[in-house]
């Protein structure tokens, strides 16, 4: 199935869990996740299950003024 | 010893992270400055491409870490940005920063002022990052900003204090700390903010771009503590007649012949 | 609890300070509270022809060659307070009259037709005499005729300030009389006047109410005026802080001989006024100073331009005195009897503009 992760779309199979989706990518050591623009506890990424369409934003700090 | 939201910064310079040439080069500036807050921004993982990240040299440990809503059009979008700020430093401290004109990165007035008043209300510590406009300055405080950031000039310019004239009048009638902020090209800028009597200088561009970034930080430290000390110390009145060092009945004087002594 | 530094240690810091102190301070580019002590020491009076030019220089620039002109319209001189400096004291035997609200109109339409468009309202402090409905009365019934109606009368609570603001009160005024906290209490024995820090505290009442101008000052005469001139200093940025969107005066008051033959406890002179004019203005560039008819004329016209922003004129310290002139029940004696446009020409002859308004009633939210 489709869902969208930081602009991409992405494909994904039915019924991941977030936490699956998450470890198949290299991510900093700090982050935050959004799913459909709801920012989600790191303690419920294991439980968290991804449908069609979802949308993910995964956010890091980066240098900035 | 300047506090801010309670807490104390020996150092009165405080560092913005972006445009370094390396991760490597942004660690020897952290640590020639001494800054005690840093700035960062918010995007996205590039999830096919790992880049630098700076959390391998900036800790919170040792550092506060003041994240910025850099990006952000109107007060909807500082407010979701300030939301997963907040998710991924653990903390309160805000830069707020609503800049919807990408050209001059000048910040939004009205959007600021809504996003402030909505974000201390849900506990965070909101320092907004403003032109220097006194009465908004006011307003801001009114509603709960920790402190106020007023720029010099617009970011990335190093034109250096354009609005020295209305950042006095802030400095003179603020009830919380005036960071002034963006613009401040050498170390000369941050020490004449410094003397006008601003409680911090935020500095990036001129240190990220410069040739030798740690020197030019602890060139700018140095500046922003020489500054200070001539602040505290009281500084003359400037004038347009020759005043000698001695002291002496000046000349211009008023006749009091009118006055009775009863 | 007031957040004023203690009369005997302002008093003790002033007379530390010397010629050079007094110098520096006169040439410092942002004076501050250090700065305003050291103007008005002893020490400063050797600079008080430059202290004078620079006062006019901040005058001048930051209110233009004008000076606003207003008058008092006394309303009550009935008073439950026993001050024992004051002509309206409850233990003088004096004509006790109020005015009802067409003896009242009667007066201001006097003041009107002679171009006033400022005046005060002032009364004795009696809540059961002149208490907030009848002042909301009076002022509904003159703010259409004047620019600016303020009222120095009783302290009152934040929430009675407001219903006045809405009436269309613009201005309150009340002081301190001395901000020596221990002379005070042995100068008013009896009444709600007893309270030294809720007096302090009306100021602030005023401003959080909304009043758009709120006046502060100190009767010199009762105790070291140059502390007095401090504690000012002092509580003019306490409010300036909470209030920034307020103006703020200060009033010079000095004791004159009174119904009760109370003599001044301190000796304060033309020129310590001055001094202490010269370093307010130094001091806050944005003050308003108000000068009242209880100096002469000579004092007055001197001091035009050089620090005071409005004067009184015309004025009568007995409720009712316009339309009667005779009347007794005077607050006190005045010293300068001269008219409103006897007045505007001395400002005019100043090369300065009389002003009547710089408002106007219509505005006001």
């Amino acid at each position: 199935m489709n869902v969208v992760i930081n602009g991409v779309e992405t494909i994904i199979s039915p019924g991941s869990t977030l936490a699956a989706v998450l470890q198949k990518h290299e991510l900093p050591s700090s982050y935050v996740v959004e799913l459909n623009e709801k920012i989600l506890d790191p303690e419920e990424y294991e439980t968290q299950l991804l449908k069609e369409g979802d949308t993910l934003e995964i956010i890091r700090f980066v240098g900035g003024g | 010893m300047l506090t801010i939201a309670d807490s104390p910064f020996r150092s009165r310079l405080f560092l913005g992270t972006g445009k370094f040439g390396s991760t490597a080069l942004l660690k020897e500036a952290i640590d020639a400055s001494g800054t005690e807050m840093v700035t960062v921004a918010l995007r996205r993982v590039d999830l096919r491409d790992p880049e630098d990240d700076i959390m391998t040299v900036v800790n919170q440990n040792t550092l506060v870490f003041l994240p910025n809503t850099s990006g952000a059009r109107n007060s909807d979008e500082a407010i979701r940005l300030a939301h997963l700020a907040r998710a991924v430093s653990k903390t309160n401290w805000l830069k707020l920063e609503v800049t919807p004109d990408p050209r001059t990165l000048l910040p939004d007035p009205a959007e600021t002022l809504i996003a402030t008043e909505k974000l201390v209300k849900e506990g965070f510590i909101v320092l907004p990052y403003i032109n220097a406009d006194p009465i908004l300055a006011l307003r801001l405080q009114d509603v709960g900003a920790a402190a106020v950031m007023p720029l010099g000039s617009p970011i990335g310019t190093n034109q250096g204090i354009l609005t020295a004239f209305q950042i006095a009048i802030i400095i003179e009638q603020a009830s919380v700390p005036v960071v002034v902020d963006a613009g401040i090209g050498a170390p000369s800028h941050a020490a004449q903010a410094m003397e006008m009597g601003a409680d911090a200088v935020l500095v990036n561009t001129a240190i990220a771009v410069s040739g030798n970034p740690a020197v030019m930080a602890s060139a700018f430290a140095q500046a922003v503590r020489a500054g200070r000390s001539a602040y505290e110390a009281g500084l003359g009145q400037k004038s347009l007649q020759t005043r000698a060092s001695s002291p002496q009945k000046g000349s211009l004087s008023e006749d009091l012949s009118f006055l009775d002594d009863k | 609890m007031t957040a004023l530094p203690q009369f005997s240690h302002l008093r003790h810091q002033i007379h530390q300070y010397t010629r050079t102190d007094a110098e520096q301070a006169l040439n410092a580019s942002r004076p501050g509270i250090h700065e305003l002590a050291a103007l008005l020491s002893p020490a400063a009076e050797h600079y008080l022809g430059e202290m004078a030019a620079r006062s006019r220089q901040l005058t001048l620039q930051r209110f233009g060659r004008t000076t606003q002109l207003y008058a008092p319209l006394y309303l009550s001189n009935y008073c439950t307070n026993r001050c024992v400096y004051c002509g309206f004291s409850a233990d003088n035997t004096i004509e006790r009259r109020v005015l009802s609200l067409e003896e009242a109109e009667q007066e201001a339409e006097v003041l009107h037709s002679r171009g006033f468009s400022h005046i005060l309202l002032v009364a004795g402090e009696a809540d059961a005499i002149v208490g907030v409905s009848y002042l909301e009365d009076i002022a509904r019934r003159l703010r259409h005729r004047f620019a600016a109606v303020s009222i120095e009368v009783q302290p009152l609570e934040e929430e009675q300030y407001r219903r006045l603001f809405t009436a269309g009160i613009t201005g309150v005024a009340v002081y301190q009389e001395t901000y020596d906290e221990t002379l005070y209490d042995s100068l008013h024995p009896s009444g709600k006047k007893r309270d030294f820090h809720y007096r302090f505290d009306t100021p602030r009442r005023a401003g959080a109410a909304g009043m758009r101008e709120v006046g502060i000052g100190a009767l010199l005469g009762l105790s070291d005026w140059r502390a007095e001139g401090l504690s000012l200093g002092h509580h003019l940025l306490l409010l300036r802080n909470q209030f920034w969107q307020t103006a703020f005066t200060v009033s010079f008051p000095r004791l004159r001989p009174a119904a009760g033959a109370f003599s001044p406890l301190e000796e304060v002179t033309e020129k310590n006024i001055s001094q202490l004019i010269f370093a307010l203005r130094i001091f806050d560039a944005d003050v308003g100073l108000i000068l009242s008819t209880r100096e002469e004329p000579h004092f007055r016209d001197g001091m035009l331009g050089l620090g005071p922003t409005r004067y009184s004129a015309g004025s009568c310290t007995a409720p009712g005195g316009y339309s009667n002139p005779d009347g007794n029940g005077e607050q006190f004696s005045v010293g300068d009897h001269r008219s409103l446009s006897d007045m505007a020409s001395v400002i005019r002859d100043k090369g300065l503009d009389p002003v009547y308004k710089d408002w106007d009633s219509t505005f006001q939210h």
